[in-house]
């Protein structure tokens, strides 16, 4: 019995060793963080058009100047989780909101103040999340990507909160009262590519591969499939598939059987490279057309080969295009604020969503400014202009069945030479193609 | 059919990945009688670790004294890297045999799976915290491009892939079959005490080869990178088809083994061509093979993993008889009624979150506790009274007073199904069922649209009760979550607690722990074991379908993802860590659970939310092997060491000694 003592004693400490070396090292990705440089003066001409006037003042001074009640600005976001990471929208609104203080001082004298509630996507965790942070008596909240959504929402509808920005995924943030997103996700973008391949590429023959699950299916049917044959397409096939199949090979080439004029994917972020390298692979041909939301850096260089010649929708202007003064400051303030945070379309939502509702804010004025009112002011949007994408309204009848959605405009963006290239330099528009169910 | 052929061998790399973690798996339990749910996990750690050296030259080590990470001075070229990956998987093999599985040797069944789906968690979150989630390029070890068959492109590395793991399985039954190692692997496999008596050390060569299926995992992970993705969850989730894979093999046939995993791949890419003709395909088909595999091979064809002849005993999680159920029940009644009360918001929620884990664990204190059957699915059956729930209120329009009941029995039926299979099978044979059904649920039912509400998720009511307002909140009532939901689940919780307790006291629980000491003389003593074996997972069952409906009240909108594979295995790490064999150990199990008290207080105070994962896969690591009892076990023995709770230890160690089969 000593002996198996003493084998215990030893496994744990092993044990605790291993916890302690685990927790001890941060990842190989935050090793090279640097802290937040000093902020500088900001390039005149980045201003957009409706932001105050406030060229000439030195950051320091206006750092000072934002002395107010704070504006309490919540984040929630998804991170750290096998099932999905998306720091780069914590950090891309992080730097906005810097941003905007230190150039601004916040909404006349009030600094926006984050308070940040990240998840694991589980339906428990987001409601935990949701929870907390009601505790901190936000203004609004402004999402990154939460698949536990359908948890927290309704606890922050409950509240009066308004859930603004960001990329909407889920059916609530679709469709709740107090959610209004800036871009439509992937509403906008699969009729948006529908258009693109009847209309641009007149295609006959189109093939979908979904991710496998409902909301899948529902993205394949009702934001693919329905668009593609109103618009004369005579061959929709379905390809399902699993999020975390072993190899996608089978899956493309089930979806280029029958050679289809062009393959569209209905998946995230990982799947996304591992059916570039599928297609590079398999030597498949087939233009494939992916969603806005696989457009980052990291996909890209996975895709490998694969990567190249891709298409993609964009609900952007799209992050390479730095002549576009929206572009450009965007791409200038995450190099000053958040130098080694990823740039991608999630990211340029994030960030746009904080300068699109920091204008509001500042309209309604500092003394005006509750939860109630800013809902009201972005009910009463119309047509109003937008950062880094199209102009937005957010009166419930932009997209049948999702009144969220105040903008459904997406570009057709081509990868070449390894860097995404606007096709066509206008903005595609599926939200007619679709018919809303109930 | 030159089609089919042609998808066939596309499902070659698919097939490569089962067999060769199948193989891994049979070559560990070969060795050592632990059957390793950590495989998947192993590779995947490799192959990060492989893919870092190419990248940066860094070394990634989780070993106390050395460095954690050794820089090599820049990027490595692929013989350095693909050397050092082998060697820090021979390393890992090493460590993990010497601090977690050797000593667990002698433990229980239960304890070596509890002990591997903590390793598997564990590891899991390391490589999360460690490396990321952000999308990885993997250069490839094989040459990608691809050849012309049949007049269609087939990737070349695939075919190399599935030809590779055939030699694999080849040199394996070379090396056992020729070798003096391998002999005397097989001779301590049938006799321990023979071989021992031979002069061979029964603890080293397990532990050789556990680093040579540690090798040959971390084998697979980088020769297989190229095609599956670099990430935490794919090579985890292979290991159901693996098992399945080794099945076939009976955990002893490497060849058996490699051909079923490469058929698993094959057949499943065969039934994704098959589905674009045939329409009325079921859905789900082809991630339910595995199970459909499993099915088959062990009680079809009545096929369960050979027999090991170990010098072992027995030690069962001691089910101490409930005393003084009076007190405990109104103290506990009393602090729960008050700290719902006091508490609002974020702790008010994990305090409601806790008490509906608790009643989750109790189904598996009962399952698992009482009657020693492992079922790594629980979640199913609470998903399944979920979804049956929103299914009898919405579509039906049934009374939540009767639909929420209902759904419960939903579930205990579900349970009796799953418990068929267990009549013949046992141990972690049934931990194995019980995955691969879980897996199968999922694939047919859960992602089925038809069945669970599409692309909305199934919507379930509010509660009421006699005009009461029992719901949490969130629909426009304020003040989430609401103390009359709080309390509403205290009140099934404290019945269900209370049936427990009464079912342990009861002659049924006595017959249960009988069947769980030792089935053969439980039948000599005419105890009808096929009876209380069903019973126990009807039981059982609908005990974790009044924790589903409470979870479905709780959200207001289920999906699959709330009920998934991982979510199952995370409660059993919860009961076990409780406690797995008592009442009180599943109250304590409510409370680590996800989203629980525990961690929800432990991440305000101490920050340690994002580390949640991987304390919980060590904490279960731990309790296997120091308190099997867990936690409430732990603190049980500590109050009251001697008088009417011996130490379990000393008590069982009269029965059993010597040689025993393990069943």
């Amino acid at each position: 019995m000593r002996s198996e003592a003493r084998v215990r004693l030893v496994s744990l400490l092993g044990l605790v060793a291993l916890l302690a070396a685990a927790c001890g090292e941060t990842t190989v990705e935050e090793e090279e963080v640097a802290d937040d440089p000093e902020p500088e003066e900001v390039v005149e001409d980045d201003e957009p058009e409706d932001e105050p006037e406030d060229e000439e003042a030195e950051p320091e001074e206006e750092a000072a100047a934002a002395d107010g009640e704070p504006v309490v600005m919540g984040i929630i976001n998804q991170e750290d989780t096998p099932a999905g990471s998306f720091p780069e929208q914590r950090e891309a609104i992080e730097a906005a909101v810097e941003y905007v203080n230190d150039e601004f001082g916040g909404v006349e004298g009030r600094p926006i103040e984050l308070v940040t509630e990240i998840t694991d996507g589980s339906p428990e965790s987001s409601s935990g999340a949701a929870t907390t942070l009601l505790e901190q008596d936000p203004l609004l909240i402004m999402p990154g990507t939460d698949f536990g959504t359908a948890a927290s929402l309704p606890i922050f509808e409950d509240a009066g909160v308004p859930y603004v920005g960001g990329v909407p995924l889920l059916p609530p943030e679709l469709t709740s009262e107090i959610s209004f997103s800036f871009v439509g996700g992937n509403v906008a973008a699969f009729p948006g590519q529908a258009r693109y391949l009847a209309e641009e590429l007149e295609a006959d023959h189109v093939s979908i591969i979904y991710t496998d699950n409902p909301a899948g299916l529902a993205a394949a049917e009702t934001f693919s499939q329905g668009p593609l044959e109103s618009l004369g397409v005579s061959e929709v096939s379905l390809i399902p598939e699993e999020a975390a199949a072993a190899d996608f090979t089978p899956a493309v080439s089930a979806a280029n059987d029958g050679d289809p004029d062009a393959i569209m994917v209905l998946f995230a972020a990982q799947g996304c490279s591992r059916i570039m390298q599928a297609a590079a692979s398999l030597g498949v041909d087939t233009p494939l057309v992916y969603p806005g939301s696989c457009m980052d850096i990291d996909v890209l260089e996975a895709g490998g080969e694969g990567a190249e010649g891709a298409y993609f929708n964009s609900e952007h202007i799209v992050y390479s295009d730095t002549d576009d003064e929206d572009v450009a400051l965007y791409r200038e303030i995450m190099e000053e604020y958040r130098p080694d945070a990823k740039v991608s379309s999630y990211s340029q939502s994030a960030f746009a969503s904080v300068m699109n509702v920091y204008e509001i804010m500042a309209e309604i004025g500092a003394d005006e400014l509750t939860s109630e009112s800013l809902i009201e002011a972005l009910r009463q949007t119309e047509d109003r202009e937008s950062f880094m994408t199209d102009n937005y309204t957010c009166d419930g009848e932009q997209v049948p069945g999702a009144p969220s959605v105040c903008n459904a405009s997406v570009r057709i963006v081509q990868i070449q030479d390894g860097e995404p290239v606007d096709l066509f330099d206008e903005w595609f528009d599926g939200s007619d193609l679709i018919e809303a169910e109930g | 059919m030159g089609d089919y052929l042609v998808f066939a061998l596309a499902g070659m790399g698919t097939g490569a990945v089962y067999a060769s973690l199948g193989l891994g798996v049979v070559l560990g339990y070969k060795g050592s009688g632990i059957i390793n749910f950590a495989q998947g996990a192993m590779a995947m750690y490799v192959a990060f670790a492989f893919d870092q050296l190419r990248r940066t030259g860094e070394l990634i080590l989780p070993v106390i004294g050395l460095p954690t990470r050794i820089g090599l001075g820049g990027p490595a070229p692929f013989p350095v890297a693909f050397f050092l990956a082998l060697l820090l998987a021979a390393l890992l093999g090493l460590m993990v045999y010497f601090f977690v599985f050797r000593p667990l040797r002698y433990a229980p069944t239960l304890a070596k799976v509890v002990a591997s789906i903590g390793f598997m968690i564990a590891l899991q979150a390391m490589v999360v915290l460690r490396f990321g989630t952000a999308n990885r390029s993997f250069a490839p070890v094989l040459a990608a491009e691809p050849i012309e068959m049949l007049g269609v492109q087939v990737p070349r590395d695939r075919l190399t892939l599935g030809l590779l793991t055939v030699l694999m399985a080849v040199a394996l039954w070379a090396f056992f079959r020729f070798t003096r190692f391998g002999t005397a692997t097989r001779a301590a496999a049938e006799n321990e005490k023979g071989a021992v008596l031979l002069g061979f050390s029964p603890d080293v060569l397990a532990a050789v080869n556990w680093m040579l299926a540690t090798v040959i995992a971390g084998l697979a992970g980088m020769l297989l990178g190229g095609i599956t993705a670099l990430d935490p969850v794919t090579y985890t989730l292979a290991i159901v088809p693996a098992l399945g894979a080794a099945l076939v093999g009976r955990f002893n046939s490497f060849g058996a083994t490699a051909a079923a995993g490469l058929l698993i791949g094959m057949g499943q890419s065969v039934i994704t061509r098959l589905q674009l003709d045939v329409d009325w395909l079921p859905t789900g088909l082809r991630d339910g093979l595995p199970f459909l595999v499993i099915i088959v091979a062990l009680v079809v064809a009545g096929r369960s993993l050979p027999m090991r002849g170990e010098l072992s005993q027995e030690r069962l999680p001691f089910a101490n008889r409930p005393k003084d159920i009076p007190l405990y029940a109104v103290a506990g009644l009393g602090v729960a009624v008050v700290a719902l009360y006091i508490t609002e918001g974020g702790l008010r929620l994990a305090l409601i979150t806790s008490m509906i884990g608790a009643i989750l664990c109790l189904s598996l204190v009962v399952l698992t506790g009482f009657l020693g059957q492992i079922s790594l699915a629980q979640m199913t059956f609470a998903g399944a009274a979920g979804f049956a729930l929103s299914a009898f209120s919405m579509q039906m329009g049934l009374p939540l007073v009767v639909a929420a009941p209902l759904s419960a029995v939903v579930a205990g039926v579900l349970g009796l199904l799953v418990g068929i299979p267990a009549l013949r099978v046992r141990g972690v044979n049934l931990a194995v069922v019980t995955l691969g059904a879980a897996v199968a649920v999922e694939a047919f039912i859960f992602r089925n649209p038809d069945y669970t509400g599409g692309f909305e998720g199934a919507r379930i009511p509010s509660p009421t009760f006699a005009g009461f307002n029992l719901g949490i909140g969130g629909q426009g009532g304020g003040d989430f979550p609401r103390v009359a939901f709080g309390l509403f689940v205290l009140t099934i919780l404290t019945l269900a607690a209370l049936a427990v307790v009464n079912l342990r006291k009861s002659a049924t629980g006595r017959r249960m722990l009988a069947v769980r000491a030792n089935e053969r003389a439980a039948a000599a003593a005419r105890i009808n074991v096929t009876w209380i074996k069903l019973l126990t997972f009807g039981l059982a069952s609908f005990i974790a379908g009044l924790g589903g409906a409470l979870l479905a009240f709780r959200q207001g909108q289920i999906s699959f993802e709330s009920f998934g594979v991982f979510v199952s295995l995370s409660l059993l790490a919860a009961a076990v860590l409780g406690g797995i064999s008592s009442v009180s150990g599943a109250i304590v199990g409510g409370g680590i659970v996800s989203g629980g008290i525990a961690f929800v207080a432990l991440d305000r105070w101490l920050g340690v939310g994002q580390y949640q994962l991987l304390i919980s896969g060590l904490a279960l690591i731990f309790t296997a092997i120091l308190s099997p009892q867990g936690i409430s076990g732990a603190v049980r023995d500590g109050l009251d060491p001697a008088a009417e709770n011996p130490n379990p230890r000393k008590r069982l160690a009269g029965l059993g000694s010597g040689e025993r089969i393990l069943s």
